[in-house]
């Protein structure tokens, strides 16, 4: 199974980068960055390049509605017939850590719901956190 | 409440630009103008979903968008879209657009650098010409704290 991590600027790229400075490395991990002035239409071209040919992606977008998801979104219902595509939004390390650690013995489908929920349980605050 | 903003801004509906104006202006209506995104119902759900919360938002091809646009609308419109061919074709059907204004055009293999926000081709920068010679101010403005800088001095 792929995971892509895309979204603004450099963030795709330096969340994997620190992800795999905690973790490890692990194989098939990749990112895309949309830069501030890019053609939209090129970095389609990009997106549609790095999952044409796997059968399963999931896909961790920065922010919901931002540039980089619509495109995903999009392209997600384009290859809907050949790629399973999952997408995920509000990347952040405690999700792509956990994902990284759980890709080769989860489906798609329950690391979808796993991201979510580890990115979620990630953010709390120090006082109700030691209250528990 | 007429049309309150008739805006060329490629990334549509999403992100803090179109909040901002939203609030700016107290816009409560969205229509966007787009014959292609409006064939296209997975992509259309998509926006109407990404649109900022409380706003109406249809997508609508050109013909639609004119006989909707007849009657002046009651609530304060915002007017979106991708392509600056759309608003002259809703101009030259006699839609009632005074001004129209050029956010956000990003860079493209055929498109110069016009200003920080706004890369036009030929064609582009031609469309804009026309609509500026049939009467509209067409102006380049990403947020509304910007100023406003005429097209024709900017090409």
């Amino acid at each position: 199974m792929k995971i892509l991590v895309i979204g603004h600027g450099e963030l795709p790229k330096v969340l994997c980068e620190t992800a795999e400075m905690i973790y490890g490395s692990v194989k098939d991990i990749h990112y895309l960055c949309f830069e501030s002035h890019q053609n939209i239409e090129e970095y389609m071209a990009d997106l549609k390049t790095m999952i044409a040919n796997s059968h399963e992606v999931l896909v961790l977008a920065d922010i919901l509605g931002g540039s980089p998801f619509m495109q995903m979104a999009r392209l997600s219902n384009e290859l809907k017939e050949q790629v399973q595509i999952e997408i995920v939004t509000g990347v952040n390390l405690g999700m792509l850590i956990e994902v990284l650690s759980q890709k080769e013995i989860k489906t798609l489908t329950e690391l979808r719901e796993l991201a979510k929920q580890t990115g979620c349980q990630s953010i709390t605050d120090l006082k109700t956190w030691m209250k528990r | 409440m007429p049309i309150v903003l008739a805006r060329i801004d490629e990334r549509l509906v999403h992100g803090q630009i179109i909040t901002s104006w939203v609030k700016h202006l107290l816009i409560n209506r969205i229509i966007i103008v787009d014959d292609k995104i409006a064939r296209d119902e997975f992509m259309s759900q998509v926006l109407v979903l990404a649109a900022p919360n409380g706003i109406h938002v249809e997508i609508i091809s050109v013909n639609d968008a004119v006989t909707t646009l007849k009657q002046t609308p009651k609530e304060n419109v915002l007017i979106l879209f991708k392509n600056i061919e759309y608003a002259l074709a809703l101009v030259k059907a006699g839609v009632d657009i005074k001004d129209v204004n050029i956010g956000n055009m990003s860079s493209a293999p055929k498109r110069r650098t016009i200003s920080r926000n706004v890369y036009m081709s030929n064609e582009e920068i031609a469309i804009a010409k026309e609509l500026a010679d049939s009467g509209v101010n067409v102006y380049l403005q990403m947020l509304h704290t910007d100023a406003k800088l005429d097209i024709l001095k900017s090409i």
